[in-house]
């Protein structure tokens, strides 16, 4: 966005409705720290709103001239970790070893956020989209068509064992992939 | 390879969602003790989480601004509100239909109560936390947007504040006859020292009197001191107070500060009145002198309010002088009509957060003595001159201790944002069912005072049985002590029953009572105290191990394994432990249950970076199977 601070000032000034746009700008980023953050998927949309309520709220800590997106990503951490240890507090006794798994890959969790590109989702998109064959099939299928696993073995002719493996493979290549855009972009 | 295998096959589980009770367990003690374990999980964690956040609708410019219309922030948009005859007729129909709603529900729970636990006894108590409660104990499932409500953000990020009564300001008040004169005539007064008396050589590490002396005494030029944020604020309570130390003293600490831990801090010094109400900007207000002294009503308002937000007070009694020592006793009691000032005993942090002072120590550890509110010490009075007097190593390690215990804390409260705050007691009245009795005995002994009504409110939504608590603080000797079905002990420091408690407490137990007892903090002088007297109380039925297999580990919450603060995590080794209770048998169940690790933080949700106990979730399912014990037993 040209002028970004430009921006911020009149929706300082009271122009409020101007704010919509920043939103609009910066909300994949903060999504996908979010997403990266929440054990709770259904979650995502509700807190990415969140954030830009309290980075709308806090707006007069930002100081013009730095990095804005850096600004409001340290807030989109603070509620994506609020968040977290909310679920945490109130998960139901059936979550309880999920919910330690990955609390105990909470640090590593946010390491690997660290590394990731800053346009996560386009890279994401990018990553997603070299994949090949049967990679792609199972990973459009079982992300973006919702297709349960034994739909997938079905369809492919393999059993549902091999496309756990297919999946797990996909899930690796893209980590390595965005791992690597990340350190591109350092 | 079969174990990279399973690994994956593990991890793919997890992910899928087609994890196991048995798979899950296996895959907690993987991750346990492989790191790379821990990468790859995360990476892959990341990875789906990201995919499927990918295909979900953007929160659109739109819908946050619809937002943020509809919670206030721009008033001039915010729609207006119209009220009509019809409307209010409306309201007043919906409101007498609540009414009848609690009314039934209220019917309903009773006769919940009297099934569950027959002896149990109707009272009327006060739970002035009730709202705060109901947003603790809310759902995921029924936290549609907000979890905790508050009266200016709908949308709340803060995670829940200690909570602590507000007092009134006529509290501030003196109310008794403010001390006449400076102190000076009176006895146990020590004029302060000329300048030059405590000059060393140039060297500074000279041996003086058989202590190690650091730092020359020569007065501190401003560019050699550390810079950085500031750490301590020298409280200017009169010049005539400080002689020729405070500052100097505390220039000397901040340079050990920075030597020897690598932090740099810096000094201010202040009037009473100059002090920022931001513990971030000021967290340590330093007291030191040797006359009589006393705040304003407003001064002390301010000090008590700082101080629950996260702000720590030093008194220091300047060479041991008890006018000034006299004073700050005095004005902290004022302060803090609602807490007791106690002697910190050995296994108090601030003995062993930097050095372990017990041990380095031949003479004996200094005495101090604290206000601590939900297990922080706030206030400390140091009687001998915690960094003022002698410069040596002595009191050099002790200040640095200061320094690492009010650091360690300051940044607890700054990451999980739970500074104290405080409310006006609700005089709303509940009638309620289980009366519970918090042991009076000596010392800190009620630490976590929220503690059990937030475990009660989550009780009653786990086991959906309403029970309302009404906790009454009840010393052993009470005669009420035999209309308590449930006794709750908790404790930092050492304590010694008398005979006659001793007594009581036994024909209490015998006669079928419970008692709940709980090293908060999991503080070694109450573990030890706690065993003894218990072995005085019943010295025939010893205190065994609770076994694994108990139904307090099972009912209603399979509790096998529990994650464990940082601070027992590294003193065991291990992250995760099976749970430990131990208890005391009597007539067939126990009629003793103790826990040697702190679990009261955690049913305050505020853990403490000093704790040696169990984490929030874990404390508070063991909670419910112990409260779920106690009243069906």
């Amino acid at each position: 966005m040209e002028n970004l601070d430009q921006t911020i000032a009149q929706i300082r000034a009271g122009n409020s409705d101007l704010y919509g746009k920043i939103v609009d700008e910066f909300e994949g980023k903060v999504r996908a720290v979010v997403a990266a953050m929440i054990p709770d998927p259904n979650r995502i949309p509700d807190m990415t709103q969140e954030v830009f309520i309290t980075a709308y709220r806090r707006l007069d800590s930002y100081r013009p001239g730095t990095n804005f997106p850096a600004w409001l990503s340290t807030i989109a951490r603070n509620v994506a970790q609020n968040e977290r240890r909310r679920w945490y507090r109130q998960r139901e006794k059936e979550a309880g070893f999920k919910a330690e798994a990955i609390h105990c890959v909470e640090p590593q969790i946010d390491r690997v956020m660290d590394d990731m590109p800053e346009d996560t989702l386009d890279a994401l998109k990018d990553c997603v989209s070299r994949l090949q064959g049967k990679s792609q099939d199972v990973m459009q299928g079982f992300y973006y068509k919702d297709q349960p696993l034994v739909e997938l073995a079905d369809r492919l002719r393999i059993t549902e064992n091999s496309v756990k493996v297919i999946l797990h493979r996909a899930r690796q290549a893209i980590g390595s992939c965005l791992q690597k855009k990340g350190r591109c972009h350092v | 390879m079969s174990d990279d295998l399973d690994e994956n096959r593990l991890i793919e589980d997890y992910l899928d969602g087609q994890l196991g009770d048995a798979e899950a367990e296996c895959l907690m003690a993987l991750l346990e003790k492989s790191d790379t374990a821990k990468d790859r999980l995360a990476l892959l964690a990341v990875v789906d989480r990201l995919l499927r956040a990918s295909r979900q609708k953007p929160v659109s410019g739109e819908r946050v601004m619809k937002a943020l219309r509809k919670g206030g922030a721009f008033p001039a948009c915010a729609p207006k509100r119209r009220t009509s005859v019809f409307g209010m007729t409306v309201a007043i129909l919906v409101l007498i239909l609540l009414v009848a709603g609690v009314v039934a529900l209220w019917k309903v729970s009773v006769a919940e109560s009297d099934r569950i636990g027959a002896n149990l006894k109707l009272v009327q108590g006060d739970l002035p936390l009730v709202s705060r409660l109901q947003a603790v104990g809310r759902r995921p499932a029924e936290a549609g947007t907000p979890t905790v409500e508050t009266p200016e953000n709908a949308v709340q990020t803060e995670p829940i504040p200690i909570i602590i009564k507000a007092l009134p300001d006529s509290a501030f008040q003196d109310d008794s006859p403010p001390p006449v004169g400076d102190g000076s005539d009176e006895p146990g007064f020590v004029a302060p020292p000329k300048a030059g008396t405590y000059k060393t050589d140039e060297a500074g590490k000279r041996k003086k009197g058989g202590v190690r002396v650091i730092g020359a005494m020569v007065p501190t030029r401003s560019r050699d001191l550390p810079k950085g944020s500031v750490l301590f604020v020298n409280l200017d309570i009169g010049a005539s107070q400080h002689g020729v130390f405070s500052s100097g003293d505390l220039e000397v600490l901040l340079r050990e500060l920075q030597e020897r831990v690598g932090l740099t801090y810096r000094l201010e010094t202040r009037s009473p009145d100059e002090v920022a109400a931001d513990p971030e900007r000021s967290p340590v207000l330093y007291v030191s002198g040797y006359y009589h002294f006393s705040f304003t009503p407003e001064q002390r308002k301010a000090f008590r309010k700082f101080m629950l937000a996260g702000g720590t007070m030093v008194f220091d009694v300047g060479l041991g002088s008890k006018p000034f020592y006299d004073s700050a006793r005095r004005e902290l009691r004022i302060m803090f009509r609602d807490s007791s000032m106690n002697r910190l005993d050995p296994a108090h942090p601030l003995f062993w957060s930097y050095y372990d002072l017990a041990k380095e120590r031949s003479g004996g550890l200094p005495i101090l003595e604290g206000i601590t509110v939900h297990c922080r010490t706030v206030a400390l009075v140091s009687q001998g001159g915690l960094v003022a007097g002698r410069r040596s190593e002595e009191s050099v390690r002790l200040g640095v201790n200061v320094a690492a215990y009010v650091i360690a804390w300051r940044g607890w409260v700054k990451s999980e944002r739970i500074p104290a705050v405080e409310i006006q007691e609700s005089k709303k009245a509940y009638f309620d069912r289980l009366r519970i009795g918090q042991v009076m005995v000596g010392g800190d002994w009620k630490p976590r005072p929220f503690a059990l009504p937030m475990l009660l409110k989550t009780f009653s939504q786990k086991t959906a049985v309403s029970i309302q608590s009404a906790i009454r603080e009840v010393s052993l000797t009470d005669p009420g002590l035999f209309d308590l079905p449930f006794l709750y002990l908790s404790g930092h420091e050492g304590f010694r029953l008398t005979k006659a408690e001793l007594y009581a407490l036994s024909k209490y137990l015998e006669s079928g009572g419970f008692l709940f007892a709980e090293a908060c903090c999991g503080r070694s002088d109450f573990d030890q105290a706690f065993r003894i007297e218990l072995k005085r109380v019943l010295p025939d039925s010893p205190m065994v191990p609770v076994s694994p297999d108990d139904s307090i580990f099972t009912e209603p919450n399979r509790v096998k394994r529990m994650t464990v603060t940082p601070l027992l995590s590294g003193r065991l080794g291990r992250a995760v432990i099976e749970p430990r209770l131990e208890g005391v048998k009597l007539h067939g169940h126990y009629a003793v249950v103790y826990s040697p690790y702190g679990m009261a933080g955690c049913w305050e949700m505020s853990q403490n970076p000093y704790a040696l106990g169990y984490n929030d979730s874990e404390a508070i399912r063991l909670g419910q199977n112990i409260l779920m014990y106690a009243v069906t037993y």
